[in-house]
């Protein structure tokens, strides 16, 4: 056996790459480096968007992920929230996927300072998880007072004063969609955006942004944001570094091993290729 | 119930609401119609919620089975599984019907302590499969193989901090490979998806998606 065989036995043992792995981000959580990042285009038309709404702009945001997500999406919507804080939003939070009843509260959580001087039920509501999916995405857009009766916590949405300004889609002046799939954002663009011309912005997954991106370049996507690169540059733009930020060292030490296992794996591969073919010829 | 109606009755009626929510959707309605729009809606989400219950149900079913069969490999994961729906159905139920929506204590933990940890340890975990299948699939073999490595390094550089100190022209020339290649790839299959759910309606239009036995 050669060296460069006994090279590539030893990197193929799946238990250091693991624990390699696990040490370099533990390792750079702990000890955070602090390295600049670019702005990329689609982040900062993203911010110059919300930043261009109006004074009382009225939203709809679609808690649409589940606890695997929310590492990456949900620093983008607390920093969406910050940014739009001051503009005194009415905010209607909904959520068309059955975890999300789980997540508000911790999004709630996550940005105290948003929810604590928003008052429930005139500046924001949460009508929790609705059942079927682009009905109910199409039934939201013609009246959500008349179509949810009660918020998530059991109060009648009749009364509530979001609802005198904030109830039909064409009210609205934009949609968010927090997610981590694909289909809402179909629903939104389909039920929202194309017969109402409520615009969309989608705040999703790195993996699931290529099948967003033809949205976004139609025009039938306001913006987008995918990942947690964005969501560190979103937090960067409105001055608030958090969770986002402080995640993407660890995010660098993983993609950098990542990428010299990928580079040892090929100057090892030729060298075997070439011998395999030599011995082939003979 | 005769055999032609229940044969023809579900496909009519399907039919008559595609062409409504056609219309509808296509056309400026008079309010009269816009009220039966918004009624049928309210329906739809109904019989969704209601198909959850029906789903539920039939989980149930089969895993009744397979405890009551004992079946090898199966019945003790049966048996949890049963036990965490009646669990979480019995919590959750409380909670709603005393008013405490989804944030009553005890079915909060479910979610907090059992649910929210699993979904997040699944999910990362994959990452380190992804390392492990990147050392021995990312092999530069030939010429696309090689553009294919090339591409995900860019953005892969463009996704983390350290690629903007190596070169800040990473992260615009991600957006570029976004904005124009990706979307060029991506948009037929989106049309061809779409075209699909067109062809789809249309033969539920013609009749030609009815079940037989």
């Amino acid at each position: 056996m050669s060296a460069i065989d006994k090279i590539y036995n030893f990197l193929s043992i799946k238990q250091i790459l693991y624990g390699l792995l696990l040490v370099i981000v533990l390792w750079i959580l702990l000890n955070p480096i602090g390295l600049p990042m670019g702005i990329s285009t689609s982040t900062r038309n993203v911010y110059n968007y919300v930043d261009k709404l109006p004074q009382g702009a009225k939203v709809l945001v679609d808690v649409y992920y589940e606890p695997a997500a929310a590492t990456e999406v949900q620093p983008m919507l607390g920093a969406m929230l910050r940014q739009i804080l001051p503009k005194n939003p009415k905010i209607v939070f909904v959520s068309t996927i059955s975890t999300g009843p789980a997540m508000f509260p911790k999004l709630q959580a996550y940005v105290p300072d948003v929810f604590s001087k928003l008052k429930e039920g005139d500046d924001w509501v949460y009508l929790g998880y609705l059942a079927g999916q682009e009905t109910a995405v199409a039934a939201l857009a013609k009246g959500i007072k008349e179509y949810v009766a009660q918020d998530n916590y059991g109060k009648s949405t009749a009364n509530m004063a979001i609802f005198n300004v904030a109830d039909k889609a064409a009210d609205f002046n934009v949609v968010v969609e927090v997610t981590s799939g694909t289909d809402p954002i179909e629903w939104f663009i389909r039920q929202w955006e194309t017969p109402f011309k409520t615009p969309v912005l989608l705040f999703c997954l790195s993996v699931i942004a290529p099948s967003v991106q033809p949205f976004l370049s139609s025009g039938q996507a306001a913006g987008m944001l995918t990942g947690q690169k964005a969501a560190a540059e979103y937090e960067l733009l409105i001055n608030k570094p958090s969770a986002a930020v402080s995640a993407m060292d660890a995010q660098s030490g993983a993609h950098v091993l990542i990428m010299i296992y990928i580079v040892l794996g090929n100057l090892l591969y030729w060298p075997m290729r070439l011998r395999e073919k030599g011995r082939k010829s003979k | 119930m005769s055999s032609t109606l229940r044969r023809h009755g579900p496909y009519t009626t399907i039919l008559l609401l595609i062409l409504f929510f056609i219309i509808t959707y296509f056309f400026v309605m008079p309010p009269q119609v816009g009220v039966v729009n918004k009624t049928l809606l309210n329906w739809g989400s109904l019989a969704a919620a209601f198909a959850v219950l029906v789903g539920t149900i039939d989980i149930s079913r089969m895993h009744v089975e397979y405890i009551r069969k004992m079946t090898r490999g199966q019945w003790p994961f049966s048996v949890v599984l049963l036990a965490i729906l009646v669990i979480t159905f019995v919590a959750g139920s409380y909670s709603v019907l005393a008013g405490f929506g989804t944030t009553w204590a005890w079915f909060a933990w479910i979610y907090n302590a059992v649910y929210i940890p699993s979904n997040a340890t699944v999910y990362a975990i994959l990452v380190f499969y992804l390392a492990s299948s990147s050392f021995r699939a990312f092999r530069v073999r030939n010429l696309q193989a090689f553009l294919l490595v090339l591409v995900g390094f860019i953005v892969m550089f463009a996704n983390i901090t350290i690629g903007y100190v190596i070169w800040p022209g990473f992260t615009p020339l991600s957006d570029w490979i976004n904005r124009y290649l990706v979307a060029a790839a991506y948009r037929p299959i989106i049309i061809g998806a779409g075209l699909g759910v067109i062809i789809t309606g249309l033969r539920a239009l013609l009749g030609r998606e009815i079940y037989r036995r």
